[in-house]
């Protein structure tokens, strides 16, 4: 197998668990499975509670700071296991062939630093101290920031959300990573500064190669920029394929998202809900998670373990044991 | 385009804007700051000026003892201007101070400024050693406690800075004695001479024993924000970025979270104050405390008032450097 034939990263039947003293290991995900391809833009989409966090967790090295552990399973970036990784193999790969966007562009960059303090500490991460400033800047413009130098001189604070969020952005490309993981990137953006966002990191992946992982709970925004999707449910991967082959969803749970986007609401009609709540951590049934809120729940989907996805990895999967009903919903 | 031109216009004019009410608030701040320190200054010793006078004790009988005849008492009251109505005094010491007239000591006749020039270094030394060593304890111990995920460490820090903080400081000044003075021998139990290292010797002990009211208000104020600060998703950002040790700890951990200790530490100089003058006495250190205590017993006019004005000159100018340093620390800190 050739490297260009491996996907950058396998996740694979990844079991997260948040250990505790006295009480009995809290599972949250149970068998996350996908994989993510050099270039590839995925979105990885759910409710929340549903996990997408935590396995972007274990891609980042971040996992153990939030009191979580990979029970069983592994996720292999470019063949090798991240699950093993030390904190010396993490301070190799983490920012420097992974980087990341985090969730709230508020938060995100340091309060008490400036923008240059910042970029420079992501710069000086490549090893390559020469040129900092300069470097700086060619990010910024990177992101689109205009006015430069006064953006560099300047704390968190003083920047608007979408232009923090541009930063961030172009921290985490300070080592032009193979994979970067944006989570919930445009959250407490406006609509605009939000398609702004994503239409920049859609342009960085065409440009730059890089890989994307687009963690979000909106799918229509997922369906516009992703060439792949994930969705997962209750800790579980319930279905994976392509853009366009989620058009037709092979999963109930898929199709309740569909049906519940307000996008395609029809006006004067009532919006489509998904019935009930996502089951919460640690109150799993047995059997399949989503069937007590499935409209096709058969008796033998309550019984034995959540199944398993069906189909090969790159093909359309999904995790339904009774996709010959979904023409019913 | 012209619509994002626009919009790029119009955030370069608010950048500037922004800029140029930081500065113009730094500015106001420090002349409204200093403004403040005259008013609180001339409070304090307008209030301390008047309850001296309303007290009861004369210090012309007090000064010159029981054997004098009351003409002799009289002349040395003329002479010390107490003669004259409550309101004269005031003016003649209030415009005393515009010369840099503070008066003279009913007692032993020096100069006041004098008095305050030669004891007031000593009670700053130990101030300022106060929140050095404050500074140096609570600071570790903060951070240790609030990054150590053990129950037993946190337990432990609640119990103790509890019972730190009631232990009176008198308590613990004598307590220090005992161990450091007497049992291991390796801090003088009283005396004092004056040059700058050499009287670190005698310093640093009092100095300590503040901090034992100092160190458990710090850190736990510290250890709650940098709880906080943990929690905030800039630290895991500094985590990913691969931040060396030290600058992870200084700049995403303790810079972040300083401003409200810092600022506290700065407010809490005038309980400082109290402290160090009963270390000045238990310790027999040369301190303007001591002198105020015996001022005040000698109904001492002159030289009370005008050490209650500089105590409170003193506060004021602390707090405002511990805003200063706050609003250095982290620029999201508005000064007032």
């Amino acid at each position: 197998m050739s490297a260009s034939n491996t996907p950058l990263i396998q996740v694979r039947d990844v079991v997260i668990g948040i250990p505790h003293k006295r009480r009995p290991t809290l599972t949250i995900v149970n068998k996350a499975n996908f994989d993510i391809n050099y270039g590839e833009m995925v979105g990885i989409v759910g409710e929340s509670g549903s996990g997408k966090t935590m396995i972007c967790r274990t891609m980042i090295g971040t996992l153990e700071r939030r009191g979580g552990k990979i029970l069983s399973g592994d996720v292999l970036f470019e063949g090798e296991s991240l699950a093993r990784a030390s904190e010396s193999d993490w301070k190799k790969l983490r920012g420097k062939s992974i980087g990341y966007v985090p969730q709230s562009a508020l938060a995100g960059p340091n309060p008490v630093l400036t923008i240059e303090a910042q970029l420079a500490e992501a710069l000086r991460n490549t090893g390559d101290t020469k040129n900092i400033k300069s470097r700086s800047k060619e990010l910024l413009e990177l992101v689109k920031i205009r006015r430069v130098d006064t953006v560099l001189k300047q704390y968190p604070y003083q920047l608007s959300g979408g232009m923090r969020q541009r930063v961030m952005i172009a921290c985490a490309l300070a080592t032009s990573p193979k994979l970067l993981i944006a989570d919930e990137p445009t959250t407490g953006l406006d609509v605009t500064v939000q398609s702004q966002i994503m239409d920049l990191l859609k342009e960085i992946r065409s440009t730059m190669g890089t890989a994307i992982v687009l963690i979000s709970h909106d799918l229509a925004l997922i369906d516009e920029v992703c060439d792949r999707v994930v969705v997962m449910h209750a800790g579980a991967t319930v279905e994976v394929g392509s853009v366009k082959e989620l058009v037709k969803p092979r999963h109930p749970y898929t199709i309740a998202l569909n049906s519940s986007r307000i996008d395609i609401a029809q006006p004067g009609s009532e919006l489509v809900t998904i019935k009930g709540n996502a089951p919460s951590v640690g109150e799993w049934n047995p059997g399949c998670r989503f069937a007590d809120r499935c409209s096709i729940v058969q008796a033998d989907c309550r019984t034995g373990e959540h199944p398993e996805l069906i189909g090969a990895s790159g093909t359309h999967q999904t995790a339904c044991i009774h996709t010959e009903l979904l023409e019913r919903i | 385009m012209t619509d994002s031109q626009q919009t790029a216009a119009a955030q370069d004019a608010q950048m500037v804007v922004e800029k140029d009410r930081n500065r113009a608030a730094l500015r106001k701040t420090f002349y409204g700051r200093i403004l403040r320190s005259v008013i609180v200054g001339f409070w304090v010793m307008v209030i301390a000026f008047s309850l001296m006078r309303l007290s009861p004790g004369d210090p012309v009988r007090l000064a010159l003892g029981a054997d004098v005849t009351e003409e002799a008492v009289d002349a040395f009251r003329t002479q010390l201007g107490l003669d004259k109505p409550f309101y004269i005094q005031f003016w003649d010491y209030f415009t005393g101070i515009f010369r840099g007239d503070l008066g003279y000591s009913y007692f032993s006749g020096r100069d006041v400024t004098e008095i305050i020039g030669t004891h007031l270094p000593v009670t700053l030394m130990i101030i300022g050693l106060s929140i050095l060593f404050a500074a140096l304890i609570s600071l570790p111990l903060a951070l240790f406690v609030a990054t150590s995920k053990s129950n037993t460490v946190n337990y432990m820090f609640r119990a103790l800075t509890s019972v730190s903080l009631a232990i009176p400081g008198f308590f613990l000044a004598l307590l220090g004695l005992l161990v450091f003075g007497v049992y291991f021998n390796i801090a003088p139990a009283a005396g004092y001479e004056g040059a700058f290292p050499g009287n670190l010797k005698y310093l640093w002990l009092p100095a300590l024993a503040n901090c034992g009211s100092l160190v458990p208000v710090l850190s736990r104020v510290l250890h709650s924000s940098l709880v906080d600060t943990l929690d905030e998703e800039f630290v895991e950002t500094g985590v990913i970025r691969g931040v060396r040790k030290g600058r992870f700890y200084w700049s995403y951990l303790l810079r972040p979270s300083l401003a409200p200790t810092v600022v506290l530490l700065s407010y809490m100089v005038g309980v400082m104050i109290g402290g160090t003058v009963i270390m000045e006495t238990i310790f027999s250190l040369p301190g303007i405390g001591r002198e105020l205590i015996t001022a005040v017993d000698g109904r001492d006019y002159p030289v009370v008032q005008s050490i209650a004005m500089i105590f409170g000159l003193i506060v004021v100018f602390f707090s405002f450097i511990g805003d200063l340093t706050g609003y250095l620390l982290d620029r999201r800190v508005t000064l007032s």
